[in-house]
């Protein structure tokens, strides 16, 4: 349906509401993302350092967070996507708890518009402990022309 | 938390020393297909099209497709350079990541062979700290004028933890 209209991106219309997207964080994979991403910053791993830094407790990288964001903007997208841009400002941290529940981090999004070559723009909503954890998150997509090869 | 402050002096030297400062990656980043996948799945992202090359192929990609946060993996080894810049001095601990913005002119797939050059673009005072910012291309390394990706990051140095 998708390829009737190049670009259209799984038929997202202007206003459409999409789906609260929830993900649980906890030390472990900040431990994990720090290893992935190069980002060994103290104040996601220890306590100690963390206090020391002014935080409550040890929090997640802001990064980490913003991937939460592309994670829920491709759960809303199909696969033949490509994100044009994606823009956050990191607001408030993630405070991420040690203990096996972790803290939860939700993400609602909605279709602000969608542009004749099909771009579409996604506003997305990111909390955590009722608190806007990011501000200003934004992603504009596209869907892949399938006659070619991108990349 | 005195010992950890920034003296305005100190941020009045910095706020000089930073305008025009630019940096690059010393190597050649080549991406590879084991690195996107890692970085993919560390962000809990296991849909096929970042893991799989023929999954990727069929929707459009020419090889496994990094996810859309993957390049800060680059820029921030070359932000490292300026963080850790001896002419600088910036206390590590009083900087805290404002904003991030990724444009990407074609998706950043396995097989890319990158360079990476950052450039500090802005330097504003802001409420008792500096708000400086930073630009960063993606590039073929075989020709530094096209970017693939540019990447847009600002940093409070001397920031308080914003809880």
């Amino acid at each position: 349906m998708s390829n009737e209209i190049p670009g259209v991106c799984h038929g997202l219309l202007p206003g459409q509401q999409l789906p609260e997207q929830t993900f649980v964080v906890t030390r472990a994979d900040l431990v994990r993302y720090a290893g992935a991403a190069g980002d060994f910053n103290p104040i996601h791993y220890s306590e100690r350092i963390a206090r020391a830094a002014g935080l409550p407790g040890v929090v997640a990288h802001g990064m980490f967070t913003m991937a939460l964001g592309a994670r829920a903007v491709h759960a809303w997208v199909d696969a033949a996507v490509t994100v044009l841009e994606y823009n956050v400002r990191f607001a408030k941290p993630v405070i991420v708890p040690d203990d096996e529940t972790g803290v939860r981090v939700m993400v609602s999004g909605t279709v602000k518009s969608v542009a004749e070559d099909g771009s579409t723009l996604i506003m997305l909503t990111v909390t955590s402990n009722d608190q806007k954890v990011l501000s200003q998150a934004r992603a504009t997509v596209r869907q892949n022309n399938d006659r070619i090869h991108h990349g | 938390m005195q010992g950890l402050q920034e003296t305005p002096s100190d941020l009045q030297r910095l706020a000089q020393a930073l305008p025009g400062r630019s940096y690059r990656l010393t190597q050649p980043y080549e991406v590879a297909r084991e690195k996107l996948r890692e970085f993919a799945s560390a962000i809990g992202e296991m849909d096929p099209v970042f893991h799989d090359p023929a999954v990727a192929v069929k929707c459009g990609f020419r090889d496994v497709v990094a996810v859309p946060t993957f390049p800060i993996v680059i820029t921030f080894k070359v932000l490292q350079q300026l963080l850790a810049d001896p002419e600088l001095v910036i206390d590590l601990r009083r900087v805290v990541h404002g904003d991030q913005k990724f444009t990407a002119l074609r998706p950043l797939c396995a097989g890319d062979v990158l360079g990476c050059s950052t450039s500090v673009t802005q330097v504003r005072t802001f409420g008792g700290s500096l708000m400086v910012a930073t630009n960063s291309e993606l590039h073929p390394i075989e020709d530094p004028k096209t970017s693939i990706v540019h990447a847009e990051a600002s940093l409070l140095i001397g920031a308080q933890a914003r809880i």
